[in-house]
């Protein structure tokens, strides 16, 4: 078999924007946060989560809420759900703040696999690669690796050993050590397993797409590389925010694009920041919904409560809820907006 | 029945948070391991044997690393061992020189310890160039702390 039969290219945008977002940029990333280690304050990631992280729960929020036929698909949930997370989180952080911190933690982990998984997923879809079982064998994959990188890393064991004497289940170095070596184990056996399936793929002739292994490699090298690297939570969550966030941004962005040029786009606002030529639209919109919810989360809105809102503690808490609750709402609401099988989502591909 | 068939993830979860949050308050009422939230953002953390525990799990597992060395730095200075405190803040600093819960810590067991106010003010001085939205509550807390021997210009660190 020839290797143009085995290798099968197929971007989710483009040759150009793909190598710039997908495969370039998580090397970018990992440069910016070992910079911003060495001579930023603390207050870097404080930045990068006004710029990137707030933004990239906006644009989901954008195309649910911006979108009649999206709203419509799931009505109760977008309806319900916001009232039930801030009451959730609110509830949470006053009276049990460990358990939220756990729940947003675990979340968030599993919302960043999966958000890899899902491009993956996409990569197979735009390149008609793969067999029909790949998906499975790049979803365990992920999960593996993702997890293997939370239980070993010198950066997040620290992180669950202390959640779990916080947890009152005191764990002794002996046994983080056995646990080290039983998830090394696991991984290294999968990864075999992983190339025994690509193997198999290629011999029943179905072709790979590179693009989306090295879209893996990429993102895999920034997590392992800034978790084992370093001890400063900040680089990693720097690398990391910078990568999903913008990785996100880009691919709602041309999500809308491609709706709203193949359907004509079923709202006024969709066509004025999603058409042709609208990335500064889009672009400011962003920059001026996470103004307005940092002013909201900071407490500055406090100067036009005239005395009667934001002079309290539960403003203080309800403020901080905002930021853990609307995380959330982002996590759960990306778990059925983008499945790729779905027709109206490929739609947008 | 249609929005709680629609909801059933989001009410699976709040059903775990809610059996976490029974299982949090029963722990922390039985063990007392933790410290009361000192601000609305703060979080409960390890105090006491607890501290020292987990102090020690991550000593043998990272000797080297900023954050065991900080963590046990912290549980024996809680625990009124200041100079035994000390190499361990010091080799964390060693590794981590902008992590501002250590850099407060370090300065304040200097001062503890009698150090000489300009030895004390470098340390300071680090804390006010990196963290500088928290630099006048600095500045007031090691003035009082010092009893004055400690004065801070303006704009000498930038």
């Amino acid at each position: 078999m020839s290797s143009s039969a085995i290798l099968q290219p197929g971007y989710i945008i483009d040759r150009r924007q793909d190598y710039i977002w997908f495969i370039g940029l998580p090397f970018i990333a990992v440069c910016f946060a070992s910079i911003s280690g060495h001579y930023l304050p603390g207050a870097a990631l404080a930045a990068i989560a006004l710029w990137i992280t707030i933004p990239h729960h906006f644009v989901t929020w954008l195309r649910i809420y911006g979108s009649p036929s999206e709203f419509a698909r799931f009505k109760e949930r977008f309806v319900l759900s916001p009232l039930l997370l801030v009451a959730f989180t609110y509830a949470l952080i006053q009276y049990a703040p460990l358990s939220l911190v756990l729940i947003v933690t675990l979340w968030d982990h599993q919302h960043s696999l999966m958000q890899q998984y899902g491009f993956s997923r996409v990569y197979d879809f735009k390149a008609k690669a793969g067999a029909p079982s790949t998906g499975k064998f790049d979803l365990a994959l992920n999960w593996i690796f993702f997890g293997n990188m939370l239980v070993v890393s010198p950066l997040f064991s620290v992180i669950w050993v202390r959640m779990m004497h916080e947890w009152g289940l005191p764990i002794s170095a002996e046994i983080v050590q056995v646990v080290h070596w039983v998830s090394w184990s696991v991984a290294g056996v999968y990864a075999l397993v992983y190339l025994a399936h690509m193997a198999w793929c290629v011999r029943s002739g179905y072709p790979l797409n590179p693009l989306k292994y090295a879209f893996l490699l990429s993102s895999y090298f920034l997590w392992y590389f800034t978790s084992f690297t370093t001890a400063y939570l900040l680089v990693f969550a720097v690398a990391h925010r910078i990568m999903h966030g913008i990785q996100y941004i880009v691919m709602v962005y041309f999500y809308n694009r491609h709706k709203v040029e193949r359907t004509g786009g079923d709202s006024a606002l969709l066509r004025f920041v999603s058409g042709k030529g609208r990335v500064k639209a889009f672009l400011l919109i962003c920059a001026a919904y996470a103004l307005a919810f940092h002013a909201l989360t900071e407490g500055l809105v406090r100067d036009f409560g005239f005395g009667l809102v934001g002079f309290n503690t539960n403003f203080d808490l309800f403020s901080y809820s905002l930021l853990s609750s609307f995380a959330l709402l982002h996590y759960y609401y990306d778990a059925f907006i983008w499945k790729v099988r779905k027709k109206d989502v490929q739609e947008g591909l | 029945m249609r929005y709680l068939r629609s909801l059933k993830t989001l009410l699976l979860i709040a059903l775990v948070g809610g059996a976490l949050a029974l299982i949090e308050r029963q722990r922390h009422a039985e063990q007392q391991h933790l410290t009361e939230r000192s601000h609305a953002r703060g979080l409960p953390q390890l105090r006491g044997q607890s501290l020292r525990e987990f102090a020690q799990v991550l000593v043998v597992l990272y000797p080297e690393g900023a954050e065991p060395n900080l963590v046990m730095g912290t549980a024996l200075a809680e625990e009124g061992k200041l100079a035994e405190a000390r190499p361990f803040l010091e080799k964390a600093l060693a590794v981590d020189r902008r992590n501002q819960q250590l850099l407060f810590l370090y300065a304040r067991l200097l001062l503890d310890l009698g150090e000489k106010p300009a030895k004390v003010k470098e340390v300071v001085d680090d804390l006010r160039r990196f963290f500088p939205r928290s630099r006048q509550k600095v500045e007031e807390y090691f003035a009082e702390a010092s009893k004055g021997k400690m004065r801070f210009d303006a704009d000498n660190v930038y």
